[in-house]
C-alpha cells in the first residue's frame, strides 16, 4: 500500500527547470508583461492598468532580470533588456517616490545604537546573559558593595552611557523609574560612570519583567512601531475603511482589520477576528445565551461600540464571528496584509540626520506585504568589497516623508499622504530629541576614561573579556576619527595593552599611567 | 534557567501545521542540495513543539507548508551572509545558523554585521531575540 505524501513533500516535489527568456513557455507566462515591457513610452499607464498579482510579477521579473537570474541570450538581447528594466524601474520609483541608493560610503551606526532603535521600535528588551555584561556593573551589583545612597547621588547624565539611551523620548520616560531602582537596589552612583548598554539592558529588563526569568520585558506599552499604526489610523483610518471597501472586500472584514490596527496597533491579518457589523439572529441568539442583555436590538441593528469592547473585554468575540449566508465563518484571504517598513535603512540613520529620527511616523510606511518584499526588499543588495568589512550595498529608500500607506501603484488611489509628524507632541519630541543628540564614540571614550578611574578608585580587577572589549571599542574610535586626538587614542592603547598582556593583575599592584587624559572635544556638527 | 517555549505559553501568535517526520528529512534534503548544511539539531528540537511561528512582522521558518514560513522558499529567496541557513527574521535582523562555527548569530539585514552570537545551548536566547513579542 502505498503511503501518502505529507503537504510539505508535494509542495516541493515540483521540479521548476531554468528559465530561459527565448523560451516558449517564458513567453507564454509573462506575455502580458513582456507586451507592457516592449512599450516603455506607455510603461507608466500600461504598468497601471496591470493587476495587483501581475504588478507584483513585473517588479519580480525586473529583479530576476537585473540580478542575472534569468538565461538571456544573446548578449545584445541581454543589454537591451538590462536597460529596459533600469529605465522603466526608474519611472516606478518615480510612482512610489522612492530612489535607488548604492554605494559603500556611509556614516556607521554602532551595534549598540542599533539595539536601541530596536528596542524602541517593539517597546521590548532582551534578557541579557552573563558575559555580555561589564566586569564593573557586576562588582557593584554583589551584595557587599552595594549600600545607601541618597536618590539625589543617582544622576543619569553622569552615566556616558545614559546619555546614548537618552537619546530617544521612549528610554527619557523611563529615566526616573531607573534612577529610582539603582537607588532602591543600592546599587553605588559611581556604577553610572562605568555602566555599558548592555548593563543599562540588565538593569530595564530587572525593573519590567514579569518574571524574573522572562527572556523578553516589555518596558512600554506599545512599541513604536505599533504607535505609528494607530497614529495612521486616527488620521487616515476613515480613508483606508473607504479605500479597502472599494476594493470589494466585505465590509465587516474591513471594519475588523481596521479595528484592530486602531486598537493595537497590529496589522497581522492572521490575528484579526473578523466580527459582525450588525445583529443577526444567530449574534443576539448567541449572546443571550451568555447573559448579555440584549433585549433592545433587533436584527440589522448595528452593535454599539461599548458592547463591542465589552465583548472583547471579556475574551468572547467568537460570539460575534462574522457568517456567510451558509453559516461559515468569513475567511480572511483577500484583506490586504499590511506590514510596517522603516523608508530610509537604520544604517543611514546618522546621514539623515539623528539617531532617533529613525523610528518617527515619518520615516515608517504602512505598506501590503508584497510590495515590501518584492520591491521595498527586493532590490537589498550587500556585497563584500574587501577583507576590511567595507562593503557595497543598495537599497530602496523613499523620499516623501508625508506618504503613511501604500498598498499599490497607482499613487492617487493605492498611496496615503499625511503629514503624521504635524503635531505639538511630535514636534515636542523633535525638539527634545535634538537637545540630546550625542556622538555615541565620544561616549563610550568618556566611559573609557570613566573606567580607568573607578576600577583604580574601587580596585576592580580587569578581566581579559572587558579588556578586549574595550580594545574593540577603542579600534572603533580610531576607525571612525571622531574628535579625539591621536595622543589620547596612543596614551589608551598604552593602558590598554598594559592590563591586557597581566589581565589577572591587580590593578592597584600595577604601575600606571597617570598622565591625564583630555576629555574629547565638542562635537562638532559632522553629522 | 530562562526557558522561550515557556514564555511561548500565554502569547498568540500563528504557527506552521505540525511537524511531519517527513516533512524535516525533505527539508533537509533539499537545503543540502542547495549547498547547505542541515538545520540544527536544537533548532528542529523546536519545530517539533513549533512548526514555525510569525507575529507581527517576525518569522521563525519550519518545514510548513505556509509560504511565509517555509525555510526552504525563504532560504531561496532572501539574501543572507555565507555558510548559514536562515531561520528566521523580523523588521531589522536576520536569524541565521552558521554551520562552520556552529552558532547561532543575529545579523543586521541592512549590513549583515553579526550582532549577537549564540551557542546551541543558548538557541532560546536567539530565538527570542527575533521574534518580537
Amino acid at each position: 500500500m502505498s503511503r501518502k505524501k505529507s503537504s510539505y513533500a508535494e509542495k516541493h516535489s515540483v521540479y521548476v527547470p531554468e528559465e530561459s527568456v527565448l523560451s516558449s513557455a517564458f513567453w507564454e507566462k509573462n506575455k502580458d508583461l513582456l507586451a507592457v515591457m516592449s512599450s516603455p513610452y506607455d510603461f507608466y499607464d500600461n504598468f497601471k492598468e496591470l493587476e495587483y498579482s501581475r504588478q507584483i510579477a513585473m517588479i519580480e521579473l525586473f529583479r530576476s532580470i537585473s540580478a542575472g537570474n534569468i538565461v538571456i541570450s544573446p548578449r545584445s538581447i541581454k543589454q537591451q533588456m538590462l536597460d529596459l528594466v533600469y529605465d522603466e524601474l526608474e519611472q516606478i520609483h518615480w510612482m512610489t517616490g522612492s530612489y535607488y541608493e548604492e554605494g559603500n560610503a556611509y556614516y556607521p551606526i554602532a551595534d549598540d545604537e542599533k539595539k536601541l532603535v530596536r528596542m524602541e521600535c517593539y517597546g521590548t528588551i532582551d534578557v541579557r546573559r552573563e558575559h555580555e555584561l561589564s566586569s564593573y556593573y557586576k562588582f557593584f551589583n554583589k551584595p557587599e558593595n552595594k549600600g545607601k545612597f541618597r536618590l539625589r547621588d543617582y544622576n543619569l547624565k553622569e552615566s556616558p552611557m545614559w546619555r546614548v539611551f537618552n537619546q530617544f523620548e521612549s528610554f527619557r520616560s523611563i529615566a526616573p523609574n531607573v534612577r529610582r531602582y539603582l537607588y532602591t537596589q543600592g546599587i553605588n552612583p559611581d556604577a553610572l560612570k562605568v555602566m555599558s548598554v548592555n548593563d543599562f539592558c540588565d538593569v530595564i529588563h530587572a525593573m519590567y519583567a514579569k518574571k524574573p526569568d522572562s527572556m523578553k520585558a516589555r518596558f512600554l506599552p506599545l512599541g513604536y512601531k505599533n504607535k505609528f499604526v494607530i497614529s495612521f489610523m486616527r488620521h487616515c483610518g476613515k480613508d483606508l475603511e473607504k479605500h479597502l471597501i472599494s476594493r470589494g472586500i466585505d465590509e465587516r472584514k474591513v471594519k475588523s482589520l481596521c479595528r484592530m490596527m486602531k486598537q493595537y496597533g497590529l496589522c497581522d491579518v492572521d490575528r484579526v477576528v473578523i466580527t459582525e457589523t450588525h445583529c443577526t439572529q444567530r449574534v443576539l441568539d448567541d449572546l443571550k445565551s451568555h447573559h448579555y442583555d440584549v433585549s433592545a436590538y433587533k436584527v440589522g441593528d448595528q452593535i454599539p461600540e461599548t458592547l463591542m469592547n465589552e465583548i472583547f473585554d471579556n475574551r468572547q468575540e467568537s460570539l460575534l464571528l462574522a457568517r456567510d449566508e451558509n453559516g461559515i465563518p468569513l475567511t480572511k484571504e483577500d484583506l490586504p496584509r499590511f506590514e510596517v517598513h522603516h523608508k530610509n535603512a537604520v544604517k543611514f540613520a546618522h546621514s539623515d540626520d539623528y539617531l532617533a529620527k529613525v523610528n518617527y511616523n515619518g520615516n515608517l510606511l504602512l505598506v501590503e506585504k508584497e510590495i515590501h518584499r518584492a520591491y521595498y526588499h527586493g532590490f537589498d543588495h550587500i556585497i563584500p568589497v574587501n577583507q576590511n568589512n567595507e562593503r557595497y550595498f543598495s537599497r530602496i529608500n523613499s523620499t516623501s516623508s508625508e506618504m503613511c500607506m501604500i498598498d499599490g501603484f497607482d499613487a492617487t488611489r493605492d498611496m496615503f499622504f499625511y503629514n503624521l509628524e504635524n503635531t505639538l507632541s511630535a514636534r515636542r519630541r523633535a525638539k527634545q530629541d535634538k537637545e540630546n543628540v550625542v556622538n555615541y564614540y565620544e561616549m563610550q571614550y568618556e566611559r573609557l576614561n570613566n573606567i580607568q578611574k573607578i576600577a583604580d578608585r574601587y580596585n576592580i580587577e580587569y578581566s581579559k573579556t572587558d579588556l578586549n572589549k574595550e580594545y574593540k571599542n577603542l579600534q572603533e574610535l580610531t576607525q571612525f576619527k571622531v574628535n579625539i586626538s591621536a595622543e589620547d587614542i596612543k596614551m589608551f592603547e598604552k593602558w590598554f595593552n598594559q592590563n591586557t598582556n597581566t589581565p589577572k593583575q591587580n590593578s592597584k599592584q600595577k604601575k600606571r599611567n597617570k598622565s591625564p587624559i583630555v576629555p574629547p572635544h565638542k562635537p562638532d556638527n559632522e553629522r | 534557567m530562562t526557558n522561550f517555549l515557556n514564555d511561548l505559553k500565554n502569547k498568540k501568535f500563528t504557527q506552521g501545521e505540525p511537524l511531519e517526520p517527513e516533512a524535516i528529512i525533505i527539508a533537509q534534503k533539499i537545503l543540502h542540495n542547495m549547498g547547505m548544511d542541515f538545520i540544527p539539531t536544537s533548532y528542529v528540537d523546536f519545530l517539533k513543539h513549533y512548526n514555525g511561528m510569525k507575529y507581527d512582522g517576525s518569522y521563525l521558518f519550519g518545514a510548513t507548508v505556509d509560504d511565509d514560513l517555509d525555510i526552504i522558499d525563504k532560504n531561496e529567496q532572501m539574501q543572507k551572509p555565507e555558510n548559514t541557513i536562515l531561520l528566521g527574521y523580523n523588521d531589522f535582523d536576520l536569524l541565521c545558523y552558521n554551520y562552520l562555527l556552529k552558532q547561532y548569530q543575529i545579523i543586521d539585514r541592512n549590513d549583515f554585521e553579526t550582532l549577537s552570537t549564540y551557542t546551541e545551548e543558548e538557541r532560546d536566547f536567539a530565538l527570542s531575540n527575533i521574534m518580537a513579542f
